[in-house]
């Protein structure tokens, strides 16, 4: 097969796994953000503790796969992971 | 050949997704509505009374299905990217239109949200609750509201061929802007809604 061929063919199997991944986050997200509210409404006293780990869980799921974090140098990954576990932890403590 | 750009960043320090200006300007804008968040629980504390009673006036439910129409626009736009990486413009540019039109519902049912708030005479300065409100959730409005400036020329440049798996660059920096977007409501929503 033609290098340059197989490099696309290469490329477009990989980016139709990254459409599958997509959609499964998606899904994901769209169950998390559910399960937000039902914690709230349910009102129950360490519900901000899921809720905000939840959000990490989003925030997480959004970075690495929506913008792609996941194929990014490590420092930005670094960043973002520090940057969310900081939100956690402040609500943790100051709630 | 198709698709080279994209392996050529991968892993790079210099070349984060989007690029580097762009996170410097995702890093600056979560940070300030990180402290936004962080001061608010404080205040939180002190007046917990006037906080929860405040907290009631919001609707939870409509929170969330605003915030799914929010995250499911940026899957979107996610989508686009990927096919226009494919060189498949048309259904980048399809994606990138959903995309867009659900960014304007979002501000359609945030718009909404206010009229009803000034309706109730609950403006910027009604309590410490709602000063915060206006000021987190009206700051982002803006961000969504630059963001849709940005896709709709987007999704005009695409639909005209300016962009393809070589070109792509803009779109992909766009991507990131609008996906700033989903995390910062992903961070300010629970805080104001829920918690």
């Amino acid at each position: 097969m033609d290098t340059n061929l197989s490099y696309t063919l290469f490329n477009l199997r990989k980016m139709r796994k990254e459409m599958k991944l997509n959609t499964i986050v998606w899904i994901l997200l769209v169950v998390l953000i559910c399960l937000s509210t039902m914690f709230a409404e349910n009102g129950f006293e360490s519900a901000y503790i899921l809720i905000a780990g939840l959000s990490v869980v989003k925030f997480l799921s959004v970075i690495s796969q929506f913008v792609e974090v996941k194929h990014a140098h490590v420092v930005w990954k670094l960043v973002s992971t520090l940057f969310v576990v900081v939100y956690f932890l402040g609500i943790i403590i100051l709630y | 050949m198709k698709g080279k750009n994209i392996k050529a960043e991968v892993g790079n320090i210099y070349y984060p997704p989007g690029g580097i200006l762009m996170w410097f300007i995702i890093i600056l804008e979560l940070f300030t509505f990180l402290g936004a968040a962080l001061v608010f629980v404080v205040y939180r504390k002190d007046m917990l009374q006037e906080f929860t009673e405040s907290k009631a006036i919001l609707n939870p439910i409509l929170g969330t299905v605003n915030t799914i129409v929010l995250i499911t626009s940026g899957y979107f736009m996610a989508l686009s990217v990927n096919k226009l990486r494919e060189d498949n413009l048309n259904k980048s540019a399809l994606f990138m239109l959903i995309g867009l039109v659900l960014g304007i519902a979002f501000l359609g049912v945030k718009g909404m949200e206010y009229y009803h708030k000034i309706e109730l005479g609950i403006g910027f300065n009604y309590n410490t609750f709602f000063t915060f409100y206006w000021l987190m959730t009206g700051f982002h409005f803006v961000h969504v509201l630059f963001g849709i400036v940005l896709l709709a020329y987007m999704y005009l440049a695409i639909k005209k061929g300016k962009y393809n798996s070589q070109e792509l660059f803009d779109v992909e920096a766009s991507a990131t802007y609008w996906h700033m977007c989903d995390l910062i409501w992903i961070l300010i929503f629970p805080i104001l809604y829920l918690i």
